[in-house]
Protein backbone atom coordinates (compact mmCIF):
# COMPACT_ATOMS: atom_id res chain seq x y z
CA UNK A 1 0.00 0.00 0.00
CA UNK A 2 3.11 2.21 0.35
CA UNK A 3 2.59 4.81 -2.55
CA UNK A 4 6.98 4.49 -3.36
CA UNK A 5 8.56 3.08 -6.25
CA UNK A 6 9.15 -0.28 -4.32
CA UNK A 7 5.81 -1.61 -3.18
CA UNK A 8 3.25 0.21 -5.77
CA UNK A 9 -0.49 -1.50 -5.55
CA UNK A 10 -1.05 -2.23 -9.20
CA UNK A 11 -3.63 0.62 -9.07
CA UNK A 12 -1.10 2.84 -8.32
CA UNK A 13 1.42 1.95 -10.53
CA UNK A 14 -1.08 1.65 -13.19
CA UNK A 15 -2.56 5.07 -12.83
CA UNK A 16 1.46 6.57 -12.86
CA UNK A 17 1.99 4.47 -15.71
CA UNK A 18 -1.18 6.86 -17.48
CA UNK A 19 -0.30 10.00 -16.09
CA UNK A 20 3.19 9.90 -17.43
CA UNK A 21 2.02 8.65 -21.01
CA UNK A 22 -0.27 11.59 -20.80
CA UNK A 23 2.57 14.36 -19.43
CA UNK A 24 4.80 12.38 -22.39
CA UNK A 25 2.10 12.95 -25.37
CA UNK A 26 1.72 16.63 -23.89
CA UNK A 27 4.95 17.65 -24.01
CA UNK A 28 5.03 16.21 -27.59
CA UNK A 29 2.13 18.11 -28.74
CA UNK A 30 3.58 20.91 -27.01
CA UNK A 31 6.45 20.59 -29.20
CA UNK A 32 4.72 20.09 -32.20
CA UNK A 33 2.37 22.90 -31.52
CA UNK A 34 5.62 25.33 -31.01
CA UNK A 35 6.61 24.21 -34.78
CA UNK A 36 3.49 25.00 -36.25
CA UNK A 37 2.59 27.87 -34.73
CA UNK A 38 4.45 30.52 -37.37
CA UNK A 39 2.04 28.62 -40.01
CA UNK A 40 -1.38 29.87 -40.90
CA UNK A 41 -4.33 27.84 -40.71
CA UNK A 42 -7.82 28.78 -40.64
CA UNK A 43 -10.10 29.28 -37.63
CA UNK A 44 -11.69 26.13 -37.47
CA UNK A 45 -8.49 24.52 -37.87
CA UNK A 46 -6.68 26.03 -34.81
CA UNK A 47 -9.66 24.97 -32.51
CA UNK A 48 -9.23 21.68 -33.36
CA UNK A 49 -5.40 21.92 -32.77
CA UNK A 50 -6.42 23.79 -29.54
CA UNK A 51 -8.80 20.32 -28.65
CA UNK A 52 -5.79 18.39 -29.19
CA UNK A 53 -3.61 19.74 -26.60
CA UNK A 54 -6.44 19.96 -24.39
CA UNK A 55 -6.64 15.82 -24.92
CA UNK A 56 -3.60 14.87 -23.11
CA UNK A 57 -4.61 17.12 -19.67
CA UNK A 58 -8.75 16.08 -19.93
CA UNK A 59 -7.19 12.18 -20.13
CA UNK A 60 -4.93 12.98 -17.12
CA UNK A 61 -8.05 14.55 -14.79
CA UNK A 62 -9.86 11.06 -15.63
CA UNK A 63 -6.56 8.91 -14.24
CA UNK A 64 -5.98 10.35 -11.52
CA UNK A 65 -10.39 10.46 -10.43
CA UNK A 66 -10.28 7.10 -11.23
CA UNK A 67 -7.63 6.34 -9.28
CA UNK A 68 -9.26 8.72 -6.32
CA UNK A 69 -12.34 6.71 -6.67
CA UNK A 70 -10.36 3.38 -6.49
CA UNK A 71 -8.01 3.97 -3.43
CA UNK A 72 -9.40 2.47 -0.56
CA UNK A 73 -6.70 4.47 1.85
CA UNK A 74 -8.25 7.48 2.80
CA UNK A 75 -5.20 8.78 3.89
CA UNK A 76 -3.55 8.20 0.28
CA UNK A 77 -7.03 9.86 -1.11
CA UNK A 78 -6.27 12.77 1.12
CA UNK A 79 -2.50 13.92 0.40
CA UNK A 80 -3.01 12.77 -3.48
CA UNK A 81 -6.02 15.63 -3.17
CA UNK A 82 -3.63 18.28 -1.03
CA UNK A 83 -0.88 17.55 -3.37
CA UNK A 84 -3.03 17.80 -6.64
CA UNK A 85 -4.41 21.13 -5.23
CA UNK A 86 -0.41 22.09 -4.69
CA UNK A 87 0.02 21.72 -8.37
CA UNK A 88 -2.71 23.31 -9.49
CA UNK A 89 -2.51 26.37 -7.38
CA UNK A 90 1.31 26.74 -8.38
CA UNK A 91 -0.02 26.30 -12.03
CA UNK A 92 -2.52 29.55 -11.36
CA UNK A 93 0.44 31.52 -9.65
CA UNK A 94 2.40 31.23 -12.43
CA UNK A 95 0.19 31.78 -15.05
CA UNK A 96 -1.51 34.78 -14.01
CA UNK A 97 1.94 35.93 -13.26
CA UNK A 98 3.42 35.83 -16.45
CA UNK A 99 0.28 36.55 -18.53
CA UNK A 100 -0.23 39.73 -16.45
CA UNK A 101 3.98 40.66 -17.37
CA UNK A 102 3.46 39.66 -20.62
CA UNK A 103 0.13 41.35 -21.50
CA UNK A 104 1.65 44.69 -19.44
CA UNK A 105 5.36 44.79 -19.31
CA UNK A 106 7.46 42.24 -21.06
CA UNK A 107 5.91 40.64 -23.99
CA UNK A 108 9.18 38.59 -25.11
CA UNK A 109 8.96 36.88 -21.76
CA UNK A 110 8.37 33.28 -22.48
CA UNK A 111 5.17 32.05 -21.94
CA UNK A 112 4.91 29.16 -19.59
CA UNK A 113 1.27 28.11 -20.52
CA UNK A 114 2.81 24.83 -23.04
CA UNK A 115 4.28 23.39 -19.76
CA UNK A 116 0.99 23.65 -17.10
CA UNK A 117 0.87 19.94 -17.46
CA UNK A 118 4.50 18.83 -16.86
CA UNK A 119 4.30 22.35 -13.99
CA UNK A 120 1.11 20.36 -12.31
CA UNK A 121 2.33 16.59 -12.41
CA UNK A 122 6.05 17.81 -11.09
CA UNK A 123 4.34 19.85 -8.40
CA UNK A 124 2.07 17.18 -7.38
CA UNK A 125 4.87 15.03 -7.55
CA UNK A 126 6.71 16.92 -5.22
CA UNK A 127 4.31 17.66 -2.58
CA UNK A 128 3.17 14.01 -2.26
CA UNK A 129 6.67 13.04 -1.93
CA UNK A 130 7.11 15.74 1.18
CA UNK A 131 3.96 14.32 2.80
CA UNK A 132 5.56 10.95 2.55
CA UNK A 133 8.76 11.95 3.65
CA UNK A 134 6.94 14.19 6.47
CA UNK A 135 4.82 10.97 7.63
CA UNK A 136 7.80 8.20 7.67
CA UNK B 1 -6.71 26.28 13.88
CA UNK B 2 -8.87 23.48 15.09
CA UNK B 3 -7.28 21.22 17.75
CA UNK B 4 -6.39 17.84 16.80
CA UNK B 5 -8.40 14.77 18.12
CA UNK B 6 -6.52 13.04 20.52
CA UNK B 7 -6.12 9.12 20.55
CA UNK B 8 -4.99 6.23 22.92
CA UNK B 9 -4.12 3.99 19.36
CA UNK B 10 -0.11 3.74 20.12
CA UNK B 11 -1.36 2.46 23.66
CA UNK B 12 -3.75 0.11 22.30
CA UNK B 13 -1.42 -1.24 20.01
CA UNK B 14 1.72 -1.51 21.80
CA UNK B 15 -0.83 -3.30 25.01
CA UNK B 16 -0.98 -6.16 21.69
CA UNK B 17 2.53 -6.36 20.64
CA UNK B 18 1.44 -5.19 17.26
CA UNK B 19 3.71 -2.80 14.74
CA UNK B 20 2.11 0.01 12.58
CA UNK B 21 2.79 -2.23 9.99
CA UNK B 22 0.70 -4.95 11.68
CA UNK B 23 -2.42 -2.55 12.57
CA UNK B 24 -2.19 -1.00 9.43
CA UNK B 25 -2.70 -4.87 7.49
CA UNK B 26 -5.44 -5.58 9.66
CA UNK B 27 -7.12 -2.40 8.90
CA UNK B 28 -6.37 -2.95 4.98
CA UNK B 29 -4.50 0.55 5.13
CA UNK B 30 -1.19 2.07 4.02
CA UNK B 31 1.47 1.87 7.45
CA UNK B 32 1.56 6.05 6.73
CA UNK B 33 -2.67 5.73 7.48
CA UNK B 34 -1.75 4.55 10.84
CA UNK B 35 0.98 6.66 11.48
CA UNK B 36 -0.74 9.87 10.45
CA UNK B 37 -3.37 9.03 12.62
CA UNK B 38 -1.30 8.09 15.69
CA UNK B 39 0.09 11.44 15.58
CA UNK B 40 -2.70 13.30 15.69
CA UNK B 41 -1.56 14.44 12.04
CA UNK B 42 -5.07 13.15 10.15
CA UNK B 43 -8.23 12.27 11.61
CA UNK B 44 -10.07 9.06 10.68
CA UNK B 45 -13.97 8.87 8.58
CA UNK B 46 -16.45 7.57 11.13
CA UNK B 47 -15.99 3.86 8.90
CA UNK B 48 -12.24 3.71 9.96
CA UNK B 49 -12.81 5.14 13.20
CA UNK B 50 -15.62 1.73 13.23
CA UNK B 51 -13.37 -0.46 12.13
CA UNK B 52 -10.54 0.38 14.32
CA UNK B 53 -13.17 0.20 17.39
CA UNK B 54 -14.09 -3.56 16.50
CA UNK B 55 -10.12 -4.25 16.11
CA UNK B 56 -9.65 -3.32 19.42
CA UNK B 57 -12.93 -4.61 21.02
CA UNK B 58 -14.33 -1.32 22.41
CA UNK B 59 -15.78 2.24 21.75
CA UNK B 60 -14.54 5.15 19.51
CA UNK B 61 -14.77 7.16 22.46
CA UNK B 62 -11.88 5.02 23.98
CA UNK B 63 -9.76 5.39 21.15
CA UNK B 64 -10.34 8.81 20.09
CA UNK B 65 -11.11 11.89 22.74
CA UNK B 66 -10.97 15.78 22.55
CA UNK B 67 -9.47 16.98 25.49
CA UNK B 68 -11.34 20.54 25.00
CA UNK B 69 -14.91 19.24 25.00
CA UNK B 70 -16.35 20.00 28.20
CA UNK B 71 -16.42 17.49 30.70
CA UNK B 72 -19.73 16.35 31.78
Amino acid sequence: MRLCNRNLTGLQRRSLALVGSMMAICAGTGGIFSRIERSHFSAPTYYVIALFAVTPIIGAMVVIARYLAAEKDEYLRHIVVQSILWGLGLVMVIDTFLGYVIEHASPHIPALTAFNMEIFLITAAIALRIQLWRNQ
Amino acid sequence: MEEPVKNRLRVLRAERNWSQADLAQKLEVSRQSVNAIETGKYDPSLPLAFRLARLFETTIETIFFDESAPRT
